[in-house]
């Protein structure tokens, strides 16, 4: 399992470098820019007070005026609320789906099936490698707000950042894991991909649903990006126990599912 | 003898499809068994099976004296594998591929001496090899770490007359020293040379199987026949005798076994020229995949 764990990471952690320095670029234009635009904050508070409340609440702005209250909430808005998580669920689903259904689709699966490997290992050495390089990717693009900030001179609560890569790993894990499942049980990846982006974006849907109407309040239960809020861990230093549990649990059950579906079925190239 | 592989009443059904159909077979230890049969018969699948990629609807797959499902890893530390038209990483050189296999099968002592034997430079990428050098690298695979069982689904597929010969000579010598080699094969001479034994599948079942030297033995002839004229085809029915084409009083006929009565036949009529020869081993092999 080390072999193969160590071997995906030496295949992929290029590719998650360069993720990480697109998103630390990022970072260091925000930053960079937070002194000016905060300096601007009440004409863009204007401008925010044209929104409707529920739309700013959907795209993760608690209020107008919250936006340029601190960096947490400048960056929660700008990085955080929507082009991480886009980038965090590209590259988690890329990983998963080259974990098993890129190998049978390829078909490199016969020389991996024809070495003394059991399928649980090789399944697992893939699995936990990309999880952990999605650890990497996920501090690499998050803590590195810390010392641009510093380099700045922009203040910033530090405990935070630790907080939301916390939350954000749990985010983007459980969605690789799911596809990790898909990956295991289907033999083409535009399924794999098919069956794993219609659930992030349905449970994205239902979020901006349940808070654009009252009685559809419920149905943000059903989404991810209700548990995953950017602001709350940021801005709030709030790490939410119902995040914890139903990542953690959607991580768990989905990899169970996936090592057992992987374990048992015929694996056939064409 | 020991059986290296046995097979009982092996089933694959997908669905609907009966991929192969209750086959049984055994294979001994230190025999170059050649598995045959027309595209879709059931070859692949019942390799797959052998190698665990695909678990049986029903029956029993035993190599090495253990369960091919349950001894699975066990058994591929002793199995070298070529698959059929076998993909490898695109961007992992030759030398790559090698030292990962070597990873879970230990250091190889021979690598360098098939590296040589094939021809194959080792820093070059797999997506920058040539179909026969891709062949090459599957066949260096399967051999490298010394195996006792050798499944190799059409081996020498992409590899030129030359390099055929060199790897047949290979798997000689390796059934010499005890190992087994089980293969699949389109190529007929190949196996009329290498095996010791065949199978042949057909439509998911095993029509035959036979000693490559009794099948020699098999007696069938090619009967050509010119006559002074146009007889009538029927003039020619005889036990065994088939007529395979006719134009103008020029007749080819196919025996099967005993070819007294349809010389009987002929003794009747005004032959102005006949050739009887022995079929090649291909043709009783063409036999089995059309029955």
């Amino acid at each position: 399992m080390i072999k193969v764990f160590y071997t995906t990471i030496r295949d992929r952690y290029g590719a998650v470098l360069i993720y990480c320095a697109a998103v630390v670029g990022i970072i260091f234009m925000y930053v960079g820019l937070y002194p000016a635009l905060q300096s601007q904050s009440q004409q863009y508070a204007e401008i925010f007070k044209s929104f409707p409340e529920s739309f700013l609440k959907a795209f993760g702005f608690e209020s107008a005026q919250a936006f340029f209250l601190s960096l947490e909430s400048f960056m929660s808005a700008e990085q955080y609320s929507l082009t991480w998580p886009i980038l965090g669920v590209i590259l988690s689903m890329s990983f998963a789906a080259n974990n098993i259904v890129h190998e049978i689709e390829k078909g490199t699966i016969e020389f991996i099936l024809s070495l003394p490997l059991s399928r649980l290992k090789f399944y697992f050495g893939r699995y936990f490698a990309g999880l952990f390089l999605l650890a990497i990717f996920t501090a690499l693009s998050v803590l590195p707000v810390i010392p641009i900030a510093k380099l700045y001179d922009v203040s910033c609560v530090w405990e935070n950042y630790f907080k939301l890569s916390l939350g954000a790993f749990l985010f983007i894990g459980a969605i690789y894991s799911i596809t990790t499942f898909f990956s295991a049980i289907t033999n083409e990846k535009s399924k794999t991909y098919a069956f794993s982006a219609g659930i992030v974006i349905t449970m994205y849907v239902l979020n901006i649903l349940s808070s654009l109407k009252e009685n559809l309040e419920n149905l943000q239960y059903f989404s991810f990006f209700h548990y995953f809020s950017a602001s709350k861990l940021l801005v709030d230093g709030e790490i939410d126990i119902h995040l914890v549990w139903v990542f953690s649990l959607t991580i768990v059950i989905f990899t169970v599912l996936g090592a057992i579906a992987y374990s048992r079925r015929d694996i056939a190239t064409s | 003898m020991e059986a290296a592989i046995r097979v009982k009443n092996l089933k694959k059904h997908f669905g609907a499809t009966k991929a192969v159909d209750g086959i049984s077979f055994e294979v001994q230890k230190g025999e170059i068994f050649g598995f045959l049969g027309p595209n879709g018969a059931g070859k692949t699948t019942t390799i797959r099976a052998m190698m665990d990629f695909i678990r049986p609807t029903t029956g029993e797959i035993e190599i090495l004296g253990k369960d091919s499902q349950e001894e699975s890893v066990y058994l591929k530390e002793k199995i070298g594998f070529l698959a059929n038209n076998a993909k490898f990483y695109d961007y992992w050189t030759v030398r790559k591929h090698l030292d990962y296999q070597q990873g879970f099968r230990g250091k190889s002592k021979i690598l360098g001496d098939l590296l040589k034997r094939f021809g194959l430079n080792p820093r070059i990428k797999f997506k920058n090899l040539s179909s026969g050098n891709r062949q090459k690298l599957s066949i260096i695979l399967a051999l490298m770490n010394e195996p006792e069982l050798l499944i190799l689904d059409e081996p020498t597929v992409a590899l030129d007359p030359l390099l055929q010969n060199s790897f047949h000579q290979y798997i000689k010598d390796f059934a010499k020293a005890g190992g087994t080699v089980f293969m699949s094969s389109h190529n007929l001479s190949e196996v009329e040379r290498v095996c010791d034994r065949v199978g042949i599948i057909r439509d998911g079942k095993m029509v035959a199987i036979e000693r490559i030297s009794e099948m020699k033995l098999m007696k069938m002839y090619d009967i050509h026949l010119h006559t002074a004229g146009e007889i009538e085809i029927s003039t020619l029915e005889a036990e065994g005798a088939e007529v395979i084409s006719h134009t103008d009083g020029s007749y080819t006929l196919k025996v099967k076994k005993d070819i007294n009565p349809i010389l009987k036949k002929l003794a009747t009529l005004e032959v102005k020229d006949l050739e009887i020869t022995h079929v090649s081993l291909e043709d009783i092999f063409m036999e089995f995949y059309q029955k």
